[in-house]
């Protein structure tokens, strides 16, 4: 069978918000490889390539989010019927922080898991206090912090001072309009990194495990 | 070249002819609340704050414009929504009105005459248009974009992809609030309408989608407005859509800086005027210096038919007042003659 004529027939059943088709051609895929393999290798990257297209103006915001539904259901699938277990468990979280807009929030998460990540969802609409509250119960080592408005992107920094008051070690990776629009913003508000894309953020953890570890 | 009024200005902006001086909108709307040194939420609860403030604004930072928007969540909150008041920022909606799929059969809009905060806007305009110095631009909120409120952005991209006829329900419902509000205004004194709609853009939707959806809304939207009509896509992406709309009959396009100005200004000269691009996120952090350098590279690009403005249709609170009187400082030294924008 073909690898790279099924991804780009997913990468199209995506496209076109084609959940049955999506879900066909995972099912050829896994009889023919396995679950591991669909996930990291198919799904990963046709979702990346289409991240990739979204980038650079190729392709809309509406693409991207709706193949992240398509993939979060399947990862969803994967996990109950399959009992697929993600291997690689950073405890790891993701956030949006103040306003209440989870769509980027929803599409890094979904290209996390893909690659594997095991991901605690914080919510959203979640103030600086809370998110410390759950840090210190969830013991998260990396936060994700997803904004779509400028105010609450400049409450970043509120949050790392509360973690230095907290004696947290957490690292802050921040994503959304505000720092698209401002590629210096990150550092202003003091956020360990900065991710444009939601593929970012797995080389951004990458990076932050390898350190860790 | 006689000095001219900002009527005049962009009057003959908008007919792509020689300016004294380039026009420029700094769009102040939660902005005259910092000015007044008064919380958001009380700015906006008294519309004699908005007209005091408005009035102040123009003449301290000399923009071409009054603009009588105040946040998008209103049109939730006359159905009964909640609005998020912030310190700092535009006021949010809360939770979607419409929670499910069903509501959309049962949902109306109020009678506009019956809803407070829509006849206080409307107060605003009508004492505005007796200072007949300068153009009251009026907002409405597409129908095409209004769903992102009313229903939460991932539901609403569910039911424009799956759910043909609830779309259509709601979008019909939309069309008939926004052309009679948008008139409304007209009639209180508004000189234009700026059609906010970022749904539109290709950043959200691919242009295939656009045409067959907010294309067409906006077609029959501005078809019906007995006005002018700028179209403000809140710094998305448009140049793969600037002829779709031209062809909505709208007379200005807004746009942001994600994309190549001097492409855009190409394609739409002597079409449709062009509104735009300074980058509001980033003018937070401007100095005076990075301020003029980068008003002066778009006016050296620009061309007649440009009036400078905000990408996103809203100057950011944080933005400090100094940055605002470099604009309108370097904006002094600028006109346009038949070919070009030029400096004096």
């Amino acid at each position: 069978m073909d690898k790279k004529k099924l991804w780009d027939e997913f990468e199209k059943s995506l496209l076109n918000y084609d959940k049955d088709n999506s879900k066909l051609i995972m099912d050829k895929y896994i009889f023919e490889y396995d679950e591991i393999s669909f996930i990291e290798e198919m799904l990963y990257n046709v979702f990346l390539n289409i991240e990739k297209k979204w980038d650079e103006g190729e392709l809309s915001l509406s693409h991207l989010y709706l193949s992240s539904i398509i993939c979060e259901e399947l990862l969803t699938y994967l996990e109950e019927k399959r009992e697929f277990k993600y291997s690689k468990n950073y405890n790891i979280a993701i956030v949006t922080l103040e306003d209440n807009h989870a769509l980027g929030k929803r599409i890094v998460s979904s290209i996390l898991r893909s690659n594997g990540y095991l991901i605690e969802d914080f919510g959203h609409g979640i103030h600086v206090m809370d998110i410390i509250t759950k840090i210190i119960e969830f013991k998260t080592k990396i936060l994700l912090v997803s904004v779509l408005m400028y105010p609450s992107a400049l409450k970043v920094k509120e949050l790392k001072e509360e973690l230095k008051r907290n004696n947290l070690d957490t690292k802050i990776i921040v994503g959304g309009a505000p720092f698209i629009m401002d590629n210096n913003l990150w550092k202003y508000v003091e956020a360990d990194a900065f991710g444009i894309t939601a593929s970012d953020s797995i080389a951004l953890i990458a990076e932050m495990t390898k350190e860790a570890d | 070249m006689n000095k001219m009024n900002s009527f005049e200005r962009v009057i003959s902006t908008l007919s792509f002819n020689e300016v004294d001086k380039a026009p420029l909108f700094l769009l102040l709307s939660l902005y005259g609340a910092k000015e007044m040194g008064i919380n958001i939420k009380d700015y906006f609860e008294n519309y004699e704050n908005v007209i005091k403030m408005q009035i102040y604004m123009r003449n301290k930072y000399n923009t071409d414009c009054y603009y009588t928007f105040q946040y998008a969540a209103k049109l939730v909150q006359i159905c009964g929504g909640e609005v998020v008041f912030y310190n700092d920022s535009p006021p949010n909606s809360g939770n979607p009105i419409i929670t499910k799929f069903e509501d959309i059969k049962r949902f109306e809009f109020p009678e506009i005459k019956s809803c407070q905060i829509l006849s206080d806007e409307l107060k605003i305009i009508s004492r505005l248009s007796e200072c007949k110095d300068a153009p009251i631009i009026s907002v409405v909120i597409s129908p095409f974009s209004l769903p992102i409120m009313q229903l939460g952005f991932d539901k609403y991209l569910n039911i424009l992809f799956n759910e043909k006829e609830l779309f259509n329900e709601l979008i019909r419902k939309n069309i008939e609030f926004c052309v009679e509000w948008a008139n409304i205004q007209l009639e209180a004194g508004a000189n234009a309408i700026c059609y906010f709609d970022p749904m539109s853009s290709t950043t959200i939707i691919p242009r295939d989608v656009y045409l067959k959806t907010g294309y067409k809304i906006a077609k029959e939207v501005i078809s019906r407005v007995n006005g002018p009509v700028a179209t403000h896509f809140a710094s998305g992406r448009v140049e793969s859509i600037i002829d779709d709309v031209i062809n909505t009959n709208s007379k200005v396009i807004g746009i942001g800086d994600l994309e190549n100005f001097e492409e855009i200004i190409k394609k739409c000269e002597n079409k449709i005027t062009v509104l735009g691009n300074l980058n509001g996120i980033e003018m937070c952090s401007w100095d005076g210096k990075l301020c003029e350098i980068k008003v002066k590279e778009i006016l050296s690009k620009a061309k007649r038919g440009f009036i400078l403005s905000d990408g996103h249709g809203e100057i950011p609170y944080q933005v400090d007042e100094k940055i605002l009187l470099k604009i309108s400082e370097v904006v002094k030294d600028y006109f346009y003659t038949k070919e070009d924008c030029k400096v004096k």
